[in-house]
């Protein structure tokens, strides 16, 4: 409205200045008429720094993680066919290392929640803990299931495959014994195989996007902006969100009861349960991947690190990557301090396991907060419809 | 005395400061001469008054209490009643809160007005699927027992969110949420319907506009005029819209869209335009006024479906959230039909429920992807879908 009224003030002076013969002015008002200024988010100041250059960095880094998860993962599922098609318990423990290396090389690729990944709701079919035991015996007694409804979530994915191959019998030999079973309703051989399946050709499909041909790639590095559509928007707020929910919260913040009223700790919800002595090992190669990310890695030019420093972004007296960095370093230490099985520490020390979650949260707040403000991008993710 | 000076001092300042985001296309060029003011504030030759809309304001605030209502059985233990829920939606014998609008005893109901527009009389249909959703409600609301939030896959009741426990809703054991296809339901049906079929429509448009309607009685306003106040009323109640009303209903959710759309500041700008027109009498740029408001409410009801699938797929693994919001979204898929030339007729929207199913327990994103990607492609949304 208020545009409108100058737009026409103009115009009616525009004519008056015509008439008194004054045409070059008359030439900077029309040109007035026709401005139209972009705004834009806040910039951070303007610095020596190439966003283009980290996204093409990152491009990078993500594809490698999903090129080697979905390797593990390729891995795993040829182990499971050959399981299955002769269990011993041999082959079970073959089985359960490959396991174990998809589910660590996942913790890398948890961080990507955005995208196809996002969409294919990706984390959400490979992830989810604790399973329902119930649901997935239901699923291999009635072989009728739709894999990827809501509804089966907690009956698939890698958890879902720490069961069968842990605690699908009383001992491995219960075990095996189930797999060699003629009846098929009883064998969850089929059922496992499905789920790594189900694995590989969603994650393959993600995985595809990031590959140096793709155009999803291109326009990830091409959009270069620090608006909330930008590629450093989504992939900052999907690094945050990671962080909080699947690290902090899932891994450790649920377990040892730290974010109930009562702090009851709840052990059958540690990740990797039915594995049982390696909650620790994932939640510290989880933190391993997100400081990767942060600091870089050798063979890149160029990191989230090297931003904030050329921001010169401070934190009190220090900068903020300094201070971000000893956090990442002061959340090992706590996190050192805990012994798998998890499940059974966050019952026994419970002290200890809130001491590495308060650390952990320490860090949530020096990336979602002052890292994001530094940068000038949103955190978008906790938004609220009020309904 | 104007030198060239002063011109020039006067354009700089001018540059410095009215250079404006323009992030539309479609915004109209003004009228020249047309006064437009920067609220929804008309007054005749004499200074009355001519602003009103008592009876869309009334039934925004009876839609407001039978949400807030229906809200309250999103605890355990609180159990609706749905002969409550009827008398309010029929305004029959019963009295309301906060009543400084009149609205106990008087003619005006939602009831009557749903999915009223095209024939002028509400379509029984209609009514009875609102009123079997109000059985639905009270039904599982009776059963919830206090404390016991036992709602789940297979069982009614309250289902609280995982990601948020502050977040918990009164679903069916299918995952709906009868509270948002009850509101949202009726925004579409009753408030939408009326704006874009009814008022904007050639009948009422056809008014007349050259004589007070009464003005001994307070009512200073042409039919025509009248009649485009009530399209505003159904929109939003405030005449300042957007710097208030964007608390609830349609103001709420063009708001929401404003970001990628630009739809609160755009329908907010036709609304008083048109009007503005009218009592110009420049029928023409009335005209051009309602295609805007058609196209762009249009525009806020698909986005926001799309919106609330792609919260679904987002919270897919939080049973509360994604039941929440695919009815949210469903109800808003609903309201399409009822719109001007809608993109999605009853039955085309009928498919996209069946892609969903009928459980929101047993639904997959491959299934919410296809119906978000299928109104996308129907509203021209394509570019967007994602962000929205």
């Amino acid at each position: 409205m208020i545009n409108q009224i100058r737009i026409l003030r103009i115009q009616d002076l525009a004519l008056q200045l015509k008439m008194m013969g004054m045409t070059v002015v008359t030439l900077i008002l029309l040109t007035l008429v026709s401005c139209v200024a972009k705004e834009e988010m806040e910039e951070p100041a303007d610095v020596d720094f190439s966003r283009t250059a980290l996204l093409g960095d990152l491009a990078e880094h993500i594809e490698q993680d999903f090129s080697s998860y979905l390797e593990a993962l390729s891995t795993m599922q040829a182990e499971a066919s050959a399981f299955d098609a002769n269990p011993s318990i041999s082959q079970l423990q073959a089985l359960r290392d490959t396991w174990s290396t998809a589910l660590l090389r996942w913790q890398h690729v948890a961080p990507y929640s955005f995208g196809l990944s996002a969409e294919l709701a990706l984390e959400a079919y490979s992830n989810i803990y604790p399973t329902s035991t119930e649901r997935i015996e239901q699923n291999i007694t009635s072989g009728d299931y739709m894999l990827g409804s809501a509804n089966n979530l907690s009956a698939m994915g890698l958890q879902a495959i720490d069961y069968l191959i842990h605690a699908a019998g009383a001992t491995d030999e219960e075990i095996v014994a189930r797999y060699s079973s003629d009846d098929g309703a009883e064998s969850p051989g089929n059922y496992l195989i499905a789920l790594c399946e189900h694995l590989s050709l969603n994650t393959s499909q993600v995985a595809n996007t990031w590959n140096s041909a793709s155009a999803e790639r291109a326009s990830f590095i091409a959009n270069d902006g620090n608006d909330q559509g930008s590629s450093l928007g989504l992939f900052l707020n999907a690094f945050n969100k990671s962080y909080e929910k699947s690290t902090r919260t899932e891994k450790l913040g649920i377990p040892s009861g730290a974010l109930t009223f009562s702090m009851t700790p709840n052990p059958n919800t540690v990740e990797a349960y039915y594995e049982g002595n390696k909650s620790i090992v994932y939640l510290e190669e989880s933190i391993n991947a997100f400081e990767a990310l942060y600091v870089g890695m050798e063979s890149e030019d160029i990191s989230l690190s090297d931003y904030l420093i050329a921001l010169d972004a401070r934190h009190g007296e220090k900068s903020l990557d300094e201070a971000i960095r000893n956090q990442i370093e002061s959340v090992r230490s706590a996190i050192d301090l805990m012994d798998d099985p998890l499940s059974d520490f966050v019952v026994n020390e419970q002290e200890t396991a809130l001491a590495a979650f308060a650390e952990m949260q320490a860090l949530v707040v020096l990336w979602k907060v002052d890292m994001m403000s530094a940068l000038g991008i949103l955190i978008t993710y906790q938004d609220n419809d009020g309904d | 005395m104007i030198t060239r000076f002063s011109i020039l001092a006067l354009c700089l300042t001018l540059l410095a400061t009215s250079c404006k985001k323009d992030d539309d296309n479609t915004t109209p060029e003004p009228n020249p001469g047309l006064e437009v003011p920067s609220t929804y504030s008309f007054t005749d030759s004499n200074g009355n008054n001519t602003v009103s809309f008592n009876g869309q304001a009334q039934r925004l605030e009876m839609l407001s209490e039978i949400a807030s209502y229906m809200k309250t059985a999103n605890t355990s233990g609180v159990s609706i009643d749905a002969q409550q829920l009827k008398d309010m939606y029929a305004n029959s014998g019963f009295t309301w809160d906060n009543d400084t609008l009149g609205m106990t005893g008087s003619s005006k109901q939602l009831r009557n007005k749903t999915a009223a527009a095209s024939s002028g009389i509400a379509d029984p249909g209609v009514q009875a699927y609102f009123e079997s959703y109000m059985d639905e409600i009270a039904n599982i609301s009776s059963m919830t027992t206090t404390g016991n939030d036992n709602g789940s896959e297979g069982q009614g009741g309250v289902v609280v969110s995982t990601s948020n426990p502050s977040k918990q809703y009164l679903q069916s054991g299918t995952g709906q949420e009868y509270a948002q296809l009850i509101e949202k339901g009726l925004m579409g049906a009753v408030l939408y319907n009326q704006i874009c079929v009814n008022y904007l429509g050639e009948a009422e448009m056809a008014s007349d506009n050259s004589t007070a309607v009464d003005p001994s009685a307070g009512a200073y306003y042409t039919e025509m005029e009248h009649a485009w106040d009530e399209a505003f009323g159904y929109f939003t109640t405030a005449t300042d819209f957007p710097a208030a009303g964007t608390n609830r209903f349609w103001g709420k959710y063009a708001d929401g869209r404003e970001e990628l759309l630009g739809s609160a500041t755009e329908i907010a700008a036709a609304f008083r335009t048109g009007r503005a027109a009218i009592s110009a009498n420049d029928l023409a740029a009335r005209d051009a006024q309602i295609a805007i408001i058609r196209s762009e409410l249009a525009d806020v009801v698909a986005g926001t479906a799309i919106h609330y699938l792609n919260d679904a797929v987002e919270n897919f693994s939080d049973d509360a959230l994604r039941n929440h919001q695919l009815s949210e979204a469903i109800a808003f898929m609903s309201c399409i039909p009822y719109g001007y030339e809608p993109i999605a007729n009853q039955s085309e929207v009928m498919q996209w429920f069946f892609t969903l199913g009928t459980d929101n327990y047993a639904v997959t994103t491959a299934q919410i992807l296809a119906v978000r990607d299928a109104i996308a492609s129907d509203a021209g949304m394509e570019d967007i879908k994602t962000q929205l």
